[in-house]
């Protein structure tokens, strides 16, 4: 890395105002982050407290020992919700990912009829309303009898416009055309291409789609599509042990704990991902 | 290119084009199948009237629905004029907050790591069923209390503060107002910047090093490279962050609109007037994103 960085002549004063402006939001955002973690480990009885302590006065493993006793009395292991949860979002995110990659190369890439066509038609998607699209949707997932199935959650959640259309984006900027001719030339195949120049150039690109995708689809509760105990996701089970009332505020908020941990770990993994690609890839210079 | 053609072609050349046609098949299969053919059904759903029990009976009614959106439904036209004056004022306010917020994260300083971490948090608090829980609950209220009592207190102070200065310098009133509105908004601009930082970070960090070695060489200011190297280098991403910060704005469940049509959906079951009520809204959703599309395609032009 050069020592000479972008901002470095910005100057010492300029820095300190930048950072207290970043710190003062960053307070606003962390904020509602601290109320779900320490909410999790305060006593019922501090949880009405008003106003609210930011931190709990008497720590305690009360709530996740309800919420585990609660799901004790349920018919299900909890695993089976995780797990259910675990393969809708891996098979969802990874499908996510490689389908918009693929079409995202070939529109980016290669030239033939429809192809403005077909990305505009996919731009419009992702401006409708999701939600009148529930009727025709489940009538078609009744046509696959895929209802009861978590195929019914995952296919729809695999032709992603969003995915594609930020892959295609990147593509078009970061991968030049000449390389790809060069790579063509020297007999390498579409696969080889596809695999081991494209994808490596806009790895920050579907890091960046996968926390995105992974935060979604972990969310899913399958909502019409799955009536079978069995095959509820996590999210399901959690929300109906919520919507137990005001008495469940204990466990709820240790419900919330769980459902953000796998996001930010994700997350964590991805940026750190991205931001070792930056520096030593040949992208920053 | 027809069939015939095709044909001609050597083997090679084909080959390649039934490779790359296998590359995009799973995402237009997948993309007629529960994209396209959904929205085709609920455009003839929305000129009809639609009961379902298991299965779909429709009763023709032709623009009827329509007409029911624009002349009798007062509610619908004064929400859809709310949610479209709030967006072009947003949105503009969203990329201008995360294109500086990406521009300051990509610089060196202490904890740059966990502030960039920080950023993302609204993201993931504020997707899937997390809104739910916590709204469900007494999690929602703590939350909004304490996010009321220092974010309305802070951001009261600095618009005073900050409008007051902008008095002083002379500048117009109606910038004043739109800078006093961004300030009072932050908690929601900030809400809903997470993905847009993302990618714009990811653009900066793309721009070559050499070019602000050179300007700094030529005597640039920070300022002037700003505008001469960064904003362009990153107004490809700025077309994509137009588009995703319309769909979000515009598709988000708070969205009163959004609100609306899925109570006519799922709750009073008129499932033709939701639809018609959607599709309206995509047309004029489609308008707005049309009008920041073109602004940001002519800026590009300005730039080549």
């Amino acid at each position: 890395m050069s020592k000479i960085g972008s901002k470095s002549y910005r100057s010492v004063a300029g820095n300190i105002v930048v950072f207290l402006f970043l710190l003062l939001i960053a307070l606003f955002m962390v904020l509602p982050m601290v109320f779900i973690f320490s909410n999790a480990f305060k006593p019922l009885s501090e949880l009405f407290i008003f106003p609210p302590k930011l931190f709990p006065q008497n720590p305690t493993f009360d709530n996740f020992i309800n919420l585990s006793s609660l799901l004790g009395d349920s018919w299900l292991p909890f695993s089976r919700y995780v797990l259910n949860s675990v393969f809708i979002t891996v098979i969802g995110t990874a499908g996510n990912i490689i389908i918009s990659s693929m079409a995202a190369y070939i529109l980016s890439k290669k030239n033939f009829k429809g192809r403005n066509l077909l990305f505009q038609l996919v731009v419009l998607s992702l401006l409708f309303s999701s939600v009148v699209t529930a009727i025709p949707n489940y009538i078609i997932m009744t046509k696959l009898h895929l209802i009861n199935t978590l195929w019914a959650i995952i296919l729809p959640l695999l032709p992603s416009s969003i995915g594609l259309f930020l892959m295609k984006q990147f593509m078009d900027q970061m991968v030049p055309d000449t390389l790809l001719e060069a790579a063509a030339l020297d007999g390498a195949g579409e696969n080889r291409i596809f695999m081991q120049i494209v994808m490596p150039m806009v790895k920050p690109a579907w890091l960046t789609l996968l926390i995105f995708s992974f935060q979604g689809i972990w969310g899913t509760t399958g909502g019409v599509f799955i009536f079978d105990e069995n095959l509820k996701t996590l999210p399901t089970a959690l929300s109906n042990i919520v919507s137990g009332g005001i008495a469940r505020t204990g466990v709820s908020a240790a419900v919330s704990l769980i459902m953000i941990l796998p996001p930010i770990t994700v997350f964590l993994f991805s940026q750190s991902n991205v931001m070792q690609t930056m520096s030593s890839s040949g992208i920053k210079d | 290119m027809n069939f015939f053609d095709f044909w001609k072609q050597s083997r090679l050349v084909r080959k390649r084009e039934l490779k790359g046609l296998i590359f995009v098949l799973p995402f237009i299969i997948g993309f007629f199948a529960f994209i396209f053919f959904p929205m085709m059904q609920s455009f003839i759903y929305s000129f009809n009237d639609l009961k379902f029990d298991g299965k779909v009976s429709l009763e023709f009614m032709g623009i009827e629905n329509y007409k029911r959106a624009f002349t009798v439904d007062t509610d619908f036209r004064k929400l859809l004029l709310d949610s479209l004056s709030s967006m072009t004022v947003n949105v503009p306010i969203i990329l201008i907050f995360s294109m500086l917020v990406a521009v300051f994260l990509n610089g060196k300083f202490p904890g740059q790591p966990v502030f960039q971490i920080i950023f993302f948090i609204p993201v993931i608090v504020s997707a899937g069923i997390m809104p739910n829980l916590i709204s469900d609950d007494i999690i929602r209220r703590t939350i909004i209390n304490a996010a009321s009592a220092t974010g309305e207190d802070t951001s009261l102070f600095n618009a005073s503060l900050v409008g007051d200065l902008f008095m002083r310098m002379g500048l117009p009133n109606g910038f004043i107002e739109y800078i006093i509105y961004a300030i009072t908004n932050i908690l929601e601009v900030i809400n809903s910047s997470g993905i847009q930082i993302l990618v714009f970070l990811i653009a900066l960090k793309a721009i070559p090093r050499s070019l602000y070695e050179a300007s700094q060489i030529e005597g640039a200011t920070a300022w002037e490279s700003f505008w001469k190297i960064t904003f362009p280098m990153v107004l490809p991403q700025t077309l994509v962050n137009v588009v995703y910060t319309v769909i979000d704005a515009f598709s988000n469940n708070v969205n009163p609109v959004m609100q609306t049509i899925t109570d006519y959906n799922f709750s009073s079951f008129q499932f033709g007037y939701a639809a018609s009520l959607a599709w309206t809204y995509f047309f004029i959703i489609i308008a707005v994103l049309c009008f920041f599309v073109l602004l940001i395609k002519q800026l590009m032009k300005h730039y080549n």
